[in-house]
């Protein structure tokens, strides 16, 4: 027990510490707990995300259960009255059309759980038109096109949008593209890890907007702590994970 | 040097007046900003677009446009196209965008910058004047080029770089962005960022310095495995002039997060070898960028290595109309080349422009690479 902790009336029966030097080793031994039950959630201390991802997205030793896993960073901006989400921020490269419906599956799971009945989804990419040159805008419409055949349940998802479509109604109607969700998205699906990574960073650090991440399509919550989660927002992750236990 | 866009005003108006040729002011902000940057004198418009519009705008913000030139057109790809013309053949300064697609524009530079035949990289580099950061920065290439390669987004950080010596930065710092983490090993906009720190290093870039950083993490957090928001401070960051971005969709979208930040101003200019040649509405103040002519400034010759092309970009349902109008050769529709009859002997005059005339049109005021001073 720490001398932090003995002053603050914690006990040393309050906090179980199995002692394991080798981070791989540890991380199976916690892997393990999670599958017996003896553990709900699993959060990255200091081993590097690279080894630790690598381990815990294998199919046999790890906890991957859907198709791809990915991360949502959820966001909490002054000037709106819910939370956003954008994904992927970190795990997809350059997913494929097969990937990006995993990872709007996965996405709308954790809108399940955030309380959102009928999430609106807007399919980002550089322009709001389909255009063949442009492979995401193809992708976004294909999403879309699945949503309005409900293959995604309970949504609206509304793509190819450019960011400017997709935050103001304004700009959408001066372009032509009328959809419930121009103005008042909930979701941001990126098209590439390039585009979602550094726009989490941008709005994070010049932004100055609260955020946490949610791995999705795992088993088990898993609270990664990644390098450009806020410390402030530490917290707020684990918390997302505790909402995510019982629902993945 | 200019650090932000107040320093661009007061200098612009020193410099005028230039031809600014106004494509569709059909937009009372625009109309707005058109009669401001002419009042304060450093422009004289050439006006392109729907008559009954503009003289209804013009009406509704009090401009008097009888004494400007006027061209009446309501097709937009044809206003693009000839107004884009005029500025490559040297007859305006400035082109100016107004309520038309940005695509329209690109479209337009793209076929004159090929007919031009120098070469030369087509790219959009976005400026934001963020407030407690102490000089200019922009996102490119924020509207051309979709998947540029290596040798292209070299010549996306030139162009920049040359801009950036105009507005007095003699060596901008450039970053690099990737979208690397510690998984799915290194991406190709990583080992770019590494080759062109190479290409900098032996002067390939002009003078410039790219940076370590590949990342706002990397900008804000170098080295450390925590932040806290609270102690982030712009002003204090190693922040660059030029972030240069891996492709068209991150550039479209991070440069549009201006929505989401306070305080945050954004003007966009288009990069031919006709020099920056749009300037779309500022968001803020609708004030269009101020530019001005400079003849014998050395744009780098290099072989073309682009991938885009204006069939990647968007498809034009209006244009498409127009074309299909033009094929019974009947009334005053648009032409094979996408321009109204009536504009022929104009369009006749500007088929082969005539490049000896072409003299650069460079934002604001500077030198270009490798000059020293300032002449403001």
């Amino acid at each position: 027990m720490s001398p932090w902790a003995k002053a603050r009336g914690k006990k040393a029966s309050d906090i179980e510490c199995v002692e394991e030097p080798d981070a791989l080793k540890a991380l199976a031994l916690a892997i393990e707990k999670l599958r017996k039950g003896e553990a709900d959630i699993l959060m990255r201390g200091d081993m590097a995300p690279g080894p630790f991802l690598g381990i815990v997205l294998d199919r046999e030793k790890g906890l991957l259960k859907e198709r791809v896993a990915s991360v949502v960073s959820v966001f909490d901006p002054p000037s709106v009255n819910r939370v956003t989400m954008v994904t992927d921020t970190y795990i997809n490269s350059f997913p494929s059309i097969v990937e990006k419906v995993a990872i709007t599956e996965n996405v709308i799971r954790l809108a399940g759980v955030l309380g959102f009945a009928t999430p609106k989804i807007a399919a980002l990419s550089a322009i709001e038109q389909v255009n063949p040159a442009i492979p995401s805008t193809m992708d976004a419409a294909i999403l879309s096109k699945m949503a309005e055949r409900r293959q995604f349940g309970d949504v609206v998802l509304e793509g190819p949008l450019d960011i400017d479509c997709a935050v103001s109604r304004r700009a959408a109607t001066r372009k032509g593209v009328h959809s419930a969700v121009t103005g008042h998205g909930d979701i941001y699906l990126m098209p590439n890890v390039e585009a979602g990574l550094l726009m989490a960073e941008l709005t994070v650090f010049i932004g100055q907007t609260p955020m946490a991440c949610a791995l999705m399509g795992v088993s088990r919550p898993v609270v990664l702590n990644l390098p450009f989660v806020p410390a402030e927002n530490r917290v707020t992750e684990i918390e997302l994970a505790v909402l995510l236990c019982g629902r993945l | 040097m200019i650090r932000s866009f107040a320093d661009m005003d007061r200098l612009a108006s020193q410099k005028g007046p230039k031809r600014l040729v106004v494509l569709a002011p059909e937009d009372e902000e625009f109309m707005l900003a058109v009669r401001e940057s002419a009042a304060k004198g450093y422009t004289r418009p050439v006006l392109i677009g729907d008559r009954e519009k503009m003289e209804r705008l013009a009406d509704q913000v009090r401009y008097d446009i009888t004494g400007a030139e006027k061209i009446y057109e309501k097709n937009r790809q044809a206003i693009a196209d000839l107004g884009i013309k005029m500025l490559f053949s040297g007859e305006v300064d400035i082109a100016g965008k107004g309520q038309i697609p940005t695509a329209y524009i690109y479209r337009a530079i793209i076929r004159e910058e090929s007919k031009a035949g120098k070469g030369k990289v087509v790219s959009v580099v976005s400026l934001w004047d963020i407030e407690g950061l102490d000089h200019l920065t922009c996102f490119t290439d924020t509207g051309v080029n979709i998947t540029p390669d290596y040798r292209t987004k070299a010549e996306i950080v030139r162009n920049a770089v040359f801009l950036f010596h105009l507005l007095g930065y003699p060596k901008p710092k450039v970053c690099v962005l990737s979208g690397k983490r510690e998984v799915n090993g290194d991406i190709p906009s990583y080992q770019d960022c590494l080759a062109l720190k190479k290409a900098a290093a032996s002067g390939e870039l002009g003078s410039c310095e790219v940076m370590e950083a590949a990342s706002f993490l990397d900008i804000f957090s170098p080295g450390r495995k925590d932040f806290r928001r609270g102690d982030i401070d712009i002003g204090k960051a190693d922040f660059p002039h030029i972030m240069l971005v891996p492709n068209l969709a991150t550039g479209n979208i991070l440069v549009k997060l201006d929505f989401a930040m306070k305080n945050i101003r954004r003007r966009s200019l288009v990069m031919s070898s006709r020099g920056p040649s749009s300037s779309p509405r500022d968001r803020t103040s609708g004030t269009p960028s101020s530019a001005r002519s400079r003849p014998g400034s050395p744009w780098p010759s290099r072989s073309r290595e682009v991938r885009h092309h204006d069939d990647e970009l968007r498809t034009d349902p209006q244009r498409s109309k127009g074309e299909g109008q033009k094929e019974n050769g009947r009334g005053a529709g648009p032409r094979r080349d996408g321009l109204h009859r009536s504009l022929r002997g104009r369009v006749r005059r500007y088929g082969r422009p005539h490049l000896h005339r072409v003299e650069r049109c460079h934002v604001a005021v500077g030198k270009g690479p490798g000059e020293e001073g300032l002449r403001y």
